[in-house]
């Protein structure tokens, strides 16, 4: 942490390395595009390369990355509809839908249900999931990505796992 | 339960923000370096500069108003 805040590039590429797949999965899956994934992603680190002088030494940088991720997908959600080149163009093109036909290709059957119901999921069920059962964030760290507090989080939990639960009985 | 299989961005894709972001760190480590150097003038330069000006305009300001006017 001591190398990042002092500006060390093999410090940042640690960190890059570690927490990229992670964070850009989770993009994905949340934002269901895969040009707008990597668009956050590269802001996602770019943020942390710009903060890296400013981060508290005791700083988590995982919660840190899932949150500013998840604060410019929110962000981008927001001002999307004010967007008229994008209004004006939708439908002309498909969407670049994740998971790609070479993600699927590497996944097993079971992963490949998993990730079709997550997708059919409501996008608070979905985020949720991903960040706790999937990316393994502790309950506490999961509440202060989402903003919300850890007996609201357990509730979020408990219905979206109730929800995927549904739809993965329903594709049986 | 059955983990997700993890999804990584293309090597390309990768390698453009690391560039980018190595870029940053540098330009800001600089920054830094300068702000470091202002943060000294300030701490150890300034402070004695405007005491020694405050004394130079009280002491002024005393023989002004002590001395006889010739």
């Amino acid at each position: 942490m001591q190398a990042l805040r002092e500006g060390d590039r093999s410090a940042f590429d640690v960190v890059y390395d570690l927490h990229r797949p992670r964070i850009h999965g989770w993009l994905l899956r949340t934002t269901r595009d895969r040009a707008i994934a990597e668009e956050l992603l590269q802001e996602t680190f770019l943020r942390l390369a710009r903060h890296a002088s400013r981060l508290r030494p005791d700083t988590n940088l995982r919660a840190w990355l899932f949150t500013v991720a998840r604060n410019l997908e929110r962000s981008r959600r927001r001002w999307a509809w004010l967007d008229a080149s994008r209004v004006l163009s939708f439908g002309d093109q498909p969407r670049a839908v994740a998971p790609t036909p070479e993600d699927l290709a590497g996944a097993s059957e079971a992963q490949r249900r998993l990730d079709l119901a997550l997708a059919a999921l409501s996008r608070t069920s979905r985020e949720v999931l991903l960040l706790v059962v999937y990316e393994g964030l502790e309950p506490s760290e999961a509440a202060a990505v989402l903003g919300i507090r850890p007996d609201a989080l357990r509730q979020r939990l408990a219905r979206a796992r109730a929800e995927l639960a549904d739809h993965l009985g329903e594709e049986r | 339960m059955t983990e997700l299989y993890p999804i990584d961005t293309s090597e390309e894709v990768a390698e453009r923000i690391r560039r980018r972001a190595h870029g940053l760190l540098a330009e800001h480590a600089e920054q830094g370096a300068g702000a470091r150097a202002e943060r000294w003038v300030a701490r150890w330069i300034e402070p004695p500069l405007v005491a020694a000006f405050a004394t130079g305009l009280v002491v002024w300001a005393l023989r002004v108003a002590v001395l006889p006017i010739p």
